[in-house]
């Protein structure tokens, strides 16, 4: 069923750039648009995801079944938005994110993939921008809008369906087991170890607090250093994919390598070569490299947060992307970074590195505790 | 197979993917071969050449207050000269900035970049000759003027309002072509092999007339004129939005989603975008907040009543 997320993300974002190009970005309004746009489909995550939060239900099967359902408002309130208003539009795409965010940070958590669910949901995102901003105005356009919003009914349907499929297993098998009270107990122990999150540690409400404080920077940084950056060399339609491609893959790497080597050494390998990528960002092929390590922070900084935050996963999510508009301000104001600077967006890296290392360091304390706790024992 | 083994394979592939785009992506820059003039000593064009376009067209300045600011480049407020009105230029390249700001690149004068629209194109050899290529002779039409030296008007082009004096040695310099204008007048093309092929034309039959002389009802051809131009308060500078149309096309989207291709310049900045993303982020944090409060005081009940239950 996660797997059914990106995809629908691609489309969401796709409808909204299509949307957006094609109906909102003309006329004196434009600018006004752009900002509610943002303004809505990212700061707006914040409260929604408390929301997300405070729905009832505290087992997985509850969970799921609220971010489904918030991410399924969220595609159905996108495709309204697309004929009216970009306000619309903007909370739809908040929702889904909300929805599909929280439920990919759940699913790390249960089956302690430090990333790797978040990386994949998030990814698509950079691709169904870039196809909506490219596709806008080509001859076929309002068959690319058509095939979009009924592909997302379509998948909305599946995910629906997969969902109460997989609710009904869920019951058929628990019935089964009840009847042999050697399998009710071995069901009851499994089903503790598996619904219980691997990582939640606890943290003291100042670890917390500085830890919601340095991600949130990070995550304002590297949303201004993606819009601030122009690149020379960054032109046409192939570079464009090229360029949305790396984004994406860079996301996913950064989820992989995140449960693979662990969210410190992702966040360090990926940071300082980044930094040293950005410097010579000119070359058309280190500057790609530069956007694809920079980006893989996303699902890191994104893991951490949902780690010091227990209970909070949608919040977490939601502060982060608060965190995405903050970023984009001054860039919409007119602050870039001009061509030929890109060594300000390595300055960046090595800060956001700096802003990381002391809510990486508790992570690897309480994991060095825990292992020697087992030792011990 | 086991997942494990499952995940390696998976991570080779990727990585082997990414390392053929990579080679690929570095081996394909645009590769610009063509034997056009090109400014090799303007650094702004050697970085952005594939973002330039070939102009090679006479304008003539026309900017407020009567002087235009030749700049280093389009990106740099670095003033290299000033240029004044009524002066004809050679654009050789035009370069539209992020903001939509047509630029000219000019290396005649001096070298360097102007606003495009502080200048107009101005009827020049180059359209004569695409206006007029199929009256155009190459034979012999009409015998030279005389065979020595002798002192004549040069035109840029049958029909030109400006002329200037030379001497010419008939003798040694060869005419290329010959055309005949709508008066009936005969206008030799004079070639020199030395300077390449500028544009000299004489009028043979009358080679110390004047444009008032040969064409006293005027000639029919577009003849520029200098006038007045609105311009908008502010000047246009390097690195700031000007009053053109804006292109954008290449940042449009970006990693985290946001669209962002239309910028706003600091200086004049709507206070209403500013009221509006400030109001929403205060607003927005303050409903969050009361949020998290109701959201703790729900986490408690909840507590208090499993506690209850226990």
């Amino acid at each position: 069923m996660i797997s059914i997320y990106p995809i629908l993300h691609l489309l969401v974002d796709g409808i909204c750039a299509l949307s957006m190009y094609s109906y909102f970005m003309d006329g004196d309004k434009a600018m006004m648009y752009i900002l509610l746009y943002n303004l809505c489909a990212f700061a707006l995550q914040m409260p929604f995801g408390v929301i997300a939060d405070m729905l009832p239900g505290r087992r997985r099967y509850d969970k799921e079944k609220h971010c489904m359902y918030l991410a399924l408002i969220g595609v159905l309130v996108t495709i309204a938005g697309s004929f009216f208003s970009p306000i619309i539009l903007g909370i739809g795409n908040a929702l889904f994110h909300v929805g599909g965010g929280t439920a990919a940070v759940h699913d790390d958590k249960w089956k302690n993939r430090r990333g790797l669910g978040l990386g994949l949901f998030v990814a698509p995102g950079a691709l169904g921008l870039f196809l909506g901003s490219t596709l806008y105005n080509s001859e076929d356009a309002d068959l690319v809008f058509l095939t979009f919003r009924l592909l997302s009914i379509l998948l909305c349907l599946g995910l629906v369906y997969v969902w109460y499929y997989h609710s009904e297993e869920r019951k058929v098998q628990t019935k089964l087991k009840l009847f042999d009270p050697i399998q009710i107990k071995k069901y009851n122990d499994d089903s503790k170890k598996k619904e219980k999150p691997v990582f939640a540690q606890k943290f003291t409400k100042g670890q917390a607090v500085m830890a919601c404080v340095l991600c949130l920077l990070v995550v304002i940084i590297r949303s201004y250093v993606g819009l601030a950056v122009n690149f020379s060399w960054k032109e046409g339609v192939w570079l464009g994919v090229m360029s949305a491609l790396y984004v994406c893959f860079g996301k996913v790497f950064g989820g992989f390598l995140g449960s693979k080597l662990g969210l410190f050494w992702t966040s360090a390998i990926s940071l300082c070569a980044a930094a040293i990528c950005f410097v010579f960002a000119d070359v058309q092929a280190v500057g790609l490299l530069a956007q694809l390590l920079f980006n893989m922070t996303m699902p890191i900084t994104l893991t951490l947060l949902a780690q010091y935050l227990p209970g909070k996963e949608g919040f977490s999510f939601g502060f982060l992307s608060f965190g995405l508009f903050v970023g984009f301000l001054p860039a919409f104001f007119g602050l870039t970074i001009p061509n030929g600077c890109e060594f300000i967006a390595g300055i960046m890296c090595v800060l956001s590195l700096v802003l990381l290392l002391p809510v990486l360091r508790p992570e690897n304390k309480a994991k060095s505790e825990s292992s020697e706790n087992t030792e011990a024992k | 197979m086991k997942k494990h083994e499952l995940i390696r394979k998976i991570s080779r592939i990727m990585a082997g993917v990414f390392a053929a785009v990579t080679v690929f992506a570095s081996v394909s820059t645009v590769v610009k071969a063509d034997v056009i003039y090109e400014p090799y000593n303007d650094d702004f064009y050697k970085k952005y050449h594939a973002e330039c376009e070939y102009v090679n067209e006479k304008y003539c300045i026309n900017g407020p207050r009567g002087v235009v600011q030749l700049f280093k480049s389009p990106i740099e407020d670095e003033v290299i000269t000033v240029l004044d009105n009524g002066l004809n230029v050679r654009v050789e390249y035009s370069y539209v900035d992020d903001f939509g700001t047509k630029w000219a690149q000019i290396d005649s004068v001096a070298e360097g970049w102007f606003p495009m629209e502080y200048a107009d194109k101005v009827y020049s050899s180059d359209d004569f000759w695409n206006d007029h290529y199929k009256e155009i002779s190459y034979e012999g039409d009409f015998a030279a003027p005389g065979k020595g030296t002798m002192t004549v008007l040069y035109y840029s082009f049958p029909g030109d309002v400006n002329c200037y004096e030379n001497e010419v040695d008939f003798g040694d310099v060869e005419i290329d072509s010959f055309f005949t204008d709508d008066c009936g007048h005969n206008w030799g093309h004079l070639y020199y092999e030395h300077y390449g092929a500028p544009d000299y034309w004489v009028c043979f039959d009358n080679p110390n007339a004047t444009y008032e002389e040969l064409y006293p009802n005027g000639t029919g051809l577009f003849h520029y004129e200098m006038t007045e131009k609105t311009y908008s308060d502010e000047d246009i500078h390097p690195g700031k939005r000007g009053s053109g149309d804006s292109n954008g096309e290449d940042n449009k989207g970006n990693s985290n989603g946001h669209f962002a291709d239309n910028t706003v310049e600091m200086n004049g900045i709507d206070p209403m975008l500013i009221w509006v993303a400030g109001g929403s982020v205060v607003f927005i944090a303050t409903i969050t907040t009361g949020l998290l409060v109701l959201l703790k005081s729900f986490r408690k009940k909840e507590e208090q009543k499993r506690s209850g239950n226990k």
